[in-house]
């Protein structure tokens, strides 16, 4: 969503909790499997991205983020005051049962969880290569440059900034089905918090916002050493959330030294993309139609 | 339309007729570029706006795009982190489904506005008066039949003026295309049309052939100068 559209949200805790708890919710409270969750999640996680979209979305910049943050703690704390069915502050904790493929926990072995997050990341980089070359992706990366030129070219700016946020929020979601799964435990701190939403954000700002590898590259810079940081320091001098000063490191040098992130700076693109993936469309080229004869002689899409 | 308590555009009737080039003309502030935000949707007025007998005003900017009319930009508009063929793609998306057909016409828009060896070249690359040239082929692929100029000439090399006019005038003469333009450079502008409108203090002061225009008293003491 930041790096296609260029709308750069705080609030995608909030669906990467509605995943995390919808899954939590649906498995502990009505036996129903993590599987069928993910379908849940991602249709609610898309439903509240339109709810919070469609009147914020037509706020630049600033504005967008400052809503985003506030949707992501009103839901944060609308979960830490529902007892009934989300176990308030407390959370969600899972009962342990048999290593299942069905209720998708593995506690003898991690394997399933690795090559499930493997696939889980190939399809989203797949998702993102396909969109690149696709109209939804030129529209997307057009609202990013300029909304007005792209409002005046015919795209209706809002609904595919809809479009953009809902995708985003339904990976999101998703994200957070496996979370759950994962960590079998799930509460408001845990999962919708602005420590959450640092670890979605920062490191694909690291990586490099609308880069096709910049998020993955940035994940694997930035969590391995949050992880061994505050390991080091806290086996070892006993002080402990170091980690958290490696983010805030992050924020400052991706701000002022790598405003594109890495990968936005080390491959800068001097001139146009010949090659790669935004060519595939204009590699389709067939043989020039006169200007003059091409007009009119279409039919209209869309 | 105000902004505050001013009044850019007031009480203000104009027609443009069909596969005609009008000239827009005024001093900073007469509202010339309000009245064509106003027509491309980007503003909202007062008052009512037809398009082909169709009532526009109210509509998005998009709608009024595939209605087909296009606008160009005082400060030109872009994609910047994209070539200028992608520039030229992106409105054709929405228009054509044959997509090697969209990068033909792309291409041809490109060579038709002296772009095409710029092409694979970021739009943010290019000097002022390549992105005026940009604008107009992006405009272009959305095959509008009204057209918006606002200052096409300003910051424009004399030979690219030239092929502005040029590419206007043939534009005109062979798809039958409309256009509006607003400019300051009188001497091109009277190139490019036989009709000439003035506004001043959001309003209109005259409105006729050229030659009569620049002889109308009110627009001398108001624009021309003596």
């Amino acid at each position: 969503m930041a790096g296609f559209t260029g709308q750069i949200s705080f609030g995608h805790a909030a669906f990467f909790g509605l995943g995390a708890y919808t899954a939590a919710m649906l498995w502990t409270g009505f036996g129903i499997t993590p599987w069928i969750g993910m379908i849940v999640a991602a249709a609610i996680a898309g439903f509240a991205s339109f709810g919070v979209g469609l009147p914020s979305l037509r706020l630049k910049k600033h504005y967008f983020v400052m809503i985003s943050l506030g949707f992501s703690e009103i839901l944060r704390i609308t979960f830490i005051q529902w007892y009934q069915l989300a176990g308030g502050a407390g959370g969600i904790g899972y009962p342990l049962v048999e290593y299942s493929w069905l209720a998708l926990q593995f506690h003898t072995d991690k394997t399933p969880y690795y090559y499930l997050m493997l696939t889980m990341l190939i399809l989203c980089l797949m998702l993102v290569y396909k969109m690149k070359t696709s109209k939804w992706g030129y529209y997307f990366m057009a609202i990013r440059e300029d909304e007005i030129a792209a409002a005046t070219s015919g795209i209706n700016v809002v609904r595919y900034k809809l479009t953009s946020c809902a995708i985003s929020a339904i990976l999101t979601a998703l994200g957070g089905v496996f979370y759950a799964q994962f960590i079998l435990f799930v509460f408001p701190d845990g999962v919708m918090s602005l420590d959450v939403m640092s670890k979605i954000f920062l490191p694909a700002a690291l990586g490099g916002l609308g880069t096709f590898m910049g998020p993955v590259i940035g994940a694997f810079i930035l969590i391995p050493l949050g992880q061994v940081v505050n390991v080091y320091f806290t086996t070892t001098y006993g002080i402990q959330g170091l980690h958290l000063v490696v983010y805030g490191v992050s924020i400052i040098l991706v701000s002022t030294v790598v405003p594109k992130g890495i990968v936005g700076t080390l491959f800068k693109p001097r001139t146009g993309r010949t090659e790669g993936p935004s060519a595939a469309i204009i590699s389709s080229s067939a043989t020039s139609v006169p200007l003059s004869q091409s007009a009119g002689t279409s039919q209209p899409g869309d | 339309m105000r902004f505050g308590g001013l009044i850019a555009v007031n009480n203000l009737t104009l027609n443009v007729e069909e596969k005609s080039v009008v000239g827009l003309i005024g001093p900073n502030g007469a509202g010339k570029t309000t009245l064509i935000n106003l027509v491309s949707g980007i503003f909202r007025g007062e008052g009512g706006i037809f398009f082909r007998g169709e009532r526009i005003d109210g509509m998005k900017p998009h709608a009024i795009a595939r209605k087909g009319i296009g606008r160009t930009f005082q400060i030109p508009r872009g994609f910047g982190a994209m070539t200028c063929l992608e520039n030229t793609i992106v409105p054709g998306l929405g228009i054509y489904k044959d997509r090697s057909e969209i990068v033909s016409r792309g291409r041809e828009l490109l060579k038709f506005f002296l772009l095409d060896q710029v092409s694979n070249e970021l739009a943010a690359n290019l000097s002022g008066g390549q992105k005026k040239l940009l604008d107009m082929a992006r405009v272009m692929m959305l095959n509008p039949d009204l057209i918006l100029l606002d200052e096409p000439f300003h910051g424009v090399h004399p030979e690219l003026k030239n092929k502005i006019v040029e590419n206007v005038l043939q534009l005109n003469k062979d798809q039958g295309k409309t256009f509006l333009v607003v400019s300051h450079d009188i001497p091109e502008i009277m190139k490019l049309a036989k009709r000439l409108v003035v506004m001043n203090a959001g309003t209109l002061i005259a409105d006729g052939r050229t030659e009569e225009v620049r002889k109308n008293e009110r627009v001398i003491e108001a624009y021309l100068g003596v």
